[in-house]
Parts: structure tokens; C-alpha cells; sequence
């Protein structure tokens, strides 16, 4: 009988314990949120320039003003198969305009999956194209000749 | 509220289905806020040495399982074994994998195929919740065996009968190939939702698995289908179980660690988290642009940086498992020990599974359904379902989809270190005649701690690492 009443009260404590490790985790995550969304807003540019630093050397960091309303610029170029920014990740407020300036070498199509955008580039003609992100999620940027992905947009 | 963004969602698109241009699953989640890792990893560390040193020392689940851990339905045995029953499953799934085989063979080359879909979405990622609810069903219905039975049934054979035996050291070793070459197929393959690609590897499946059930009896499915294995794994976690051949409601617990798993089922687990955790992986800036800067094939990047991972799951799984040897009693074999153990990862698979692809399930799960109803894209509405929107109202809800894929992830790790913690003690303490521990057999807190320490380590690690890619720098 001992053991047993010892095994229930350790289940118990165990449960308990369980319980009280997700409830640390849900009140630290539970808090995060609003950090994170300051982020965006308050500083949008400092969290947009170390995800472009990667690539930054061709001076193609993606840049992003702290205000509402100012859209967040890409520079996009497309030169001997090689594309710049390389893979890099964007922070986009929701309903934040994007610009992508795009320079190419070559006849190519610039492709933002999820708001099926596809912009058709010819060589050495620069091209702008302004959209709304109005949907959250994160979305791949990519070139078609090659199939390259220049950047990811995470809209929040 | 559905109507709301549905109606959103046709004025945004000027239509009513969003059609992508390649690919599936244009829109991927957010990347983890920082803070969500931060707390889950914290609490998978805590809730780990919590149950490493106060969790029960004696096993619980021993012998098979106790009374008290079940409830036997003798209904749902009767329903189930019904041959009225099986025949109707069999056949119900085996038209649904026809009108699959329709839309690949017969549809247009398009993204409105609902086949891309069928194959990505609902057969890879649908079977786990399916498994997780249901059981073995795919056991039960897998068409592979249907086809195989009729052929048997016209043959005059015995489907248990093949030509030549497949030797048991096999296991499920051919289906742990078999997931590695789906998860090239559904993360690398080039075109991969073309139909002349997917045909290829459908023909593939099929015939390599009806010809091995030919010559090899039908034990070859249960060894090689990546899909039914896949199942099966998940299915340890599901609350029921066969008892004496009685469909029983157990502790998914007992369950997990009641299972004796075949050889080659370490190989299945580190395969499944390998593909999965490669899959996050490759969406890192670092991955991208190493890859995207090469002058190598990204193809082959892509083939080494999958079969790495798998690797690295499958070694440090081995390695944490070999590690338990000394301990034993009565003392096995080290090369046993991944084997006996791999259940234990099964809740961790399942919670990456889950954290990886519950949104991509939700949404593309119903855009498949509503291409479902017009497989040759003639404007046919068989199921009604054509001219339904798709609600991709999920993504409006990040903090949410976030919170559920750090629960899935530390509690997939929760489950798996407690199953761990007594299916380690289960090897630890010898049993006696009755299957239940000998007494005075329960081992000493050294041999508890020390034992367990090395893969608890390593599930920890999975978690840290599993969180970490969901953050996707
Ligand atoms: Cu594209």
C-alpha cells in the first residue's frame, strides 16, 4: 500500500510538474508577441538589414523605412545567373507597400509566390513593381531563368 | 466568419480558387518568434530532468498492459473484424486511390490536378492524424494489398505465400529507403508536380511493391511501403490496440512501449525526422544561398543535405540507444537497443509532422478537396465540392499556429522521453515469470539516471534543433 500511495503522489507531482513546465512556456511565449511586432514597426529597416547583410556586399541590402506608410524597397539584381539578394529574409508589416527594384542582365520573371505576382524583366531595362502585402504568411521571391530564390518575405 | 474570408478571399483573387503558379503550398508560417524557442526549449529541459529523476522507478506498463490501462470493446471487435466491414473500407479506399490514378493518368498537366495534392498532402501528411485516430487503418485498407489480394484471389495463391522468404533480418529496412526516396521526391525532385514526373514515381511504387508482395508474399508491404509503415509507426501512438485479438482502448504510453518493433525501425523514425528537419532546414538563408552560390547541382546539395540529416537523427539516435547496453538486465546487445527503442521517437515525429505541416494540411488539404471533384479539369462538380473557396484564414492567426507548433513540439518531446523513461526501465529491470517486474529487480537510481541519460540528452537536442529550424534563420 505504501508504494502505491508514493507512485500516485509522484504521478501527481508529475502531472503537476508537466503541467506547471507548459504553463513557464506558454506565459514566456504568451509574452513574446509584442516584442516582436515592435520590432517590425518600430525599427523595420534594423530587422530588414541583417537579413540582406548576407548579400550585401553587391550593396543590395533590402531596406525598409520606419514609417507606416513608407514601403519596403528591394533592390533586386539578376546578373550572370547569379541573383542579389541571395536567400534573404524580409520583415514586412501587413498592409506595408513593397517595392521591388529590379535590374537583370538577362530576359527573366520575377515570381512572389503567394500573392501571384509574376513581373516580366528584360535585360538591362530596370523595372519597378509596387504591391500591397495584405496577406501574413512568408512568401519566396524568386527568379525563373534560373529557378533561384532571391528572398523571403515574412508579412506579420 | 468562413463566409467572411471566403468572399475576401474571391474579391482578392478575382476568382474563386486561388490558383498557384507552381508548386504547393505557395504561403509557408512564419518563422517562430524567438521567445516561443526560447520557452520551449526551456521547458522541454525541465520537464526532461523533471521526469529523470521523479518519475516512477519501477515500470508501470508491465506486463503488456495492466487492467487498469485498458478498456476492451468486444462491439467494436465484432464491428471491425465484420468481413462485411473490410470489404466496405477496402473498397471505398481503393476508389479513392483509383480516382487519384484517374487525374494522373487522364487529368490535364495542371496545379488544379487534384493528384499533386492527393499525393503531397493528404496520403504523406493526412495519414498522421488518420493513424493517430484510427489506428493501423492503412493496414487494413491499403489498396497496394487489395490489388495484391484480387491478384492472389485470381491466381488461386495464397497472399501470405511468395515465391522465395524474405529474410526477417529485413524488417522495415526497404521502407526506410522508401521514405528517403519520397522525401527526395516530394523536397528535391525537379517538376515534382508535373504529371510526367509523378507518374514515373507512382508506377514505380506500385510495381516495386506488387511484384515484391509477388515474389515475396505479402509481408513485403508491411516491410516496404513507406506509406504503410509510415502509419504503422504513428499508428503505436494511436489508443488502440489488439489485445489478445480484441480491439482494446489503451494508454497511448503503454501502447508505445508494448511494441516489439522490427529491425530497420530506428532507420524509419530517423528517416521520418531527418526529412522533416532537412525540409526547415533548407529554407535557412545559410542553405539558400551556399546552395544558390555553388557551381555544383543544387540537386546534389540537396540530395547530401537530406541524406546528412537523416544521418546525423539516425547516429545520434544509435549512439544515445547503444549507450543503454551496460545497463540492461537481463544485459542485450547493443545492436538491439535502437530497434527496441524507436517507438519512444515516434510522439517526436509526430509533433514535427504536426508543427511542420498542420497548416499546409488545412489549406491545401482543401484546395485538393475541392479540385477533387473534376480529376480530368472538364468543369465536372462530382462531390460538390468544386466551386468551393478555399479558407486560408489560418494564416491571419500566426501567434496561434505558432503556439500550436511549439505544443506540438514540446509535447511530442514530453510524451517521448516519458515513454523513453519506461521503456528504458522496462529493460532495465528483469521481469519475472508472469511478465511483471521480479521483485527486488527495480533498478537503483545510478542505473535509472546514467541509463536513460544519453538519449535524453538526444531528445532534447531533436527538440532544441526541431524549434530552432521552425525559427528558420
Ligand atoms: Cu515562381
Amino acid at each position: 500500500m505504501p508504494t502505491t500511495t508514493r507512485r500516485s503522489t509522484r504521478a501527481t507531482g508529475l502531472a503537476g510538474l508537466l503541467v506547471a513546465g507548459l504553463a513557464v512556456c506558454a506565459v514566456i511565449t504568451g509574452c513574446t508577441p509584442a516584442p516582436t511586432s515592435d520590432d517590425g514597426s518600430g525599427s523595420a529597416s534594423g530587422s530588414a538589414a541583417p537579413a540582406g547583410s548576407p548579400s550585401a556586399s553587391s550593396g543590395s541590402t533590402p531596406s525598409a523605412s520606419s514609417s507606416a506608410s513608407a514601403p519596403v524597397v528591394i533592390t533586386i539584381k539578376l546578373v550572370d545567373g547569379t541573383v542579389s539578394p541571395n536567400g534573404s529574409k524580409i520583415d514586412v508589416r501587413r498592409g506595408q507597400t513593397v517595392r521591388l527594384d529590379i535590374t537583370s542582365d538577362h530576359d527573366d520573371e520575377v515570381h512572389v509566390h503567394g500573392f501571384d505576382i509574376e513581373i516580366p524583366v528584360t535585360a538591362n531595362t530596370p523595372v519597378t513593381k509596387e504591391f500591397v502585402a495584405d496577406q501574413p504568411g512568408s512568401v519566396e521571391i524568386e527568379s525563373h531563368e534560373p529557378e533561384k530564390i532571391i528572398a523571403i518575405m515574412n508579412v506579420r | 466568419m468562413i463566409t467572411a474570408s471566403l468572399t475576401a478571399l474571391a474579391v482578392r483573387t478575382g476568382g474563386f480558387v486561388l490558383v498557384p503558379m507552381h508548386g504547393i503550398g505557395n504561403r509557408r508560417d512564419l518563422p517562430l518568434p524567438f521567445g516561443f524557442v526560447v520557452g520551449g526549449a526551456a521547458a522541454a529541459l525541465v520537464v526532461s530532468f523533471v521526469v529523470l529523476f521523479f518519475a516512477w522507478r519501477s515500470p508501470r506498463y508491465r506486463p503488456l498492459l495492466d487492467p487498469l490501462a485498458r478498456q476492451v470493446s468486444d462491439v467494436l471487435t465484432a464491428v471491425v473484424d465484420a468481413r462485411g466491414f473490410r470489404i466496405a473500407v477496402r473498397v471505398v479506399v481503393l476508389l479513392v486511390y483509383l480516382w487519384a490514378g484517374l487525374a494522373l493518368f487522364a487529368g490535364q498537366d495542371l496545379l488544379t490536378n487534384p493528384v499533386f495534392g492527393f499525393v503531397f498532402v493528404w496520403m504523406w501528411v493526412g495519414l498522421v492524424p488518420l493513424s493517430l485516430l484510427l489506428g493501423p487503418w492503412l493496414r487494413v485498407t491499403n489498396p497496394l494489398r487489395t490489388l495484391h489480394r484480387g491478384l492472389c484471389a485470381l491466381a488461386r495463391t495464397d497472399p501470405d505465400e511468395g515465391l522465395a522468404t524474405l529474410p526477417a533480418r529485413l524488417g522495415c529496412w526497404p521502407a526506410a529507403v522508401g521514405i528517403f526516396g519520397f522525401a527526395w521526391l516530394e523536397l528535391i525532385q525537379p517538376d515534382r508536380t508535373t504529371l510526367p514526373v509523378l507518374r514515373v514515381w507512382a508506377l514505380a511504387w506500385l510495381v516495386l511493391l506488387v511484384l515484391g508482395a509477388v515474389v515475396f508474399g505479402r509481408r513485403w508491404i508491411a516491410a516496404a511501403d513507406p506509406f504503410e509503415v509510415y502509419a504503422s509507426a504513428v499508428a503505436r501512438l494511436s489508443p488502440w490496440r489488439r489485445v489478445d485479438g480484441r480491439v482494446t482502448l489503451v494508454n497511448p504510453l503503454a501502447g508505445l512501449t508494448a511494441s516489439t518493433p522490427p529491425p530497420g525501425s530506428a532507420a524509419v523514425v530517423a528517416a521520418l525526422l531527418g526529412s522533416t528537419a532537412y525540409d526547415s532546414f533548407s529554407n535557412t538563408t545559410f542553405w539558400i544561398s551556399t546552395v544558390q552560390d555553388s557551381t555544383l547541382p543544387p540537386e546534389l546539395w540537396q540530395t547530401g543535405g537530406l541524406l546528412v540529416m537523416m544521418l546525423a537523427v539516425g547516429l545520434s539516435f544509435g549512439l544515445g540507444t547503444v549507450l543503454m547496453a551496460p545497463f540492461t538486465a537481463p544485459r542485450r546487445r547493443a545492436v538491439e537497443l535502437p530497434r527496441l527503442m524507436a517507438p519512444t521517437v515516434v510522439p517526436i515525429v509526430v509533433g514535427y509532422a504536426i508543427a511542420h505541416y498542420a497548416t499546409l494540411l488545412v489549406v491545401e488539404g482543401q484546395r485538393t478537396a475541392i479540385h477533387w471533384s473534376d480529376p480530368l479539369g472538364l468543369g465536372w462538380n462530382v462531390f460538390g465540392s468544386a466551386r468551393m473557396g478555399v479558407n486560408a484564414s489560418i494564416y491571419d492567426h500566426p501567434t496561434a499556429v505558432a503556439v500550436v507548433q511549439v505544443v506540438a513540439i514540446v509535447g511530442g518531446h514530453v510524451l517521448g522521453i516519458v515513454a523513453a523513461h519506461e521503456k528504458s526501465l522496462q529493460l532495465f529491470a528483469p521481469a519475472g515469470a508472469d511478465g511483471r517486474t521480479a521483485p527486488g529487480a527495480e533498478p537503483g537510481l545510478r542505473t535509472v539516471v546514467l541509463g536513460q541519460l544519453p538519449l535524453l540528452v538526444v531528445m532534447v537536442f531533436y527538440t532544441c534543433a526541431g524549434l530552432l529550424l521552425l525559427f528558420s534563420p
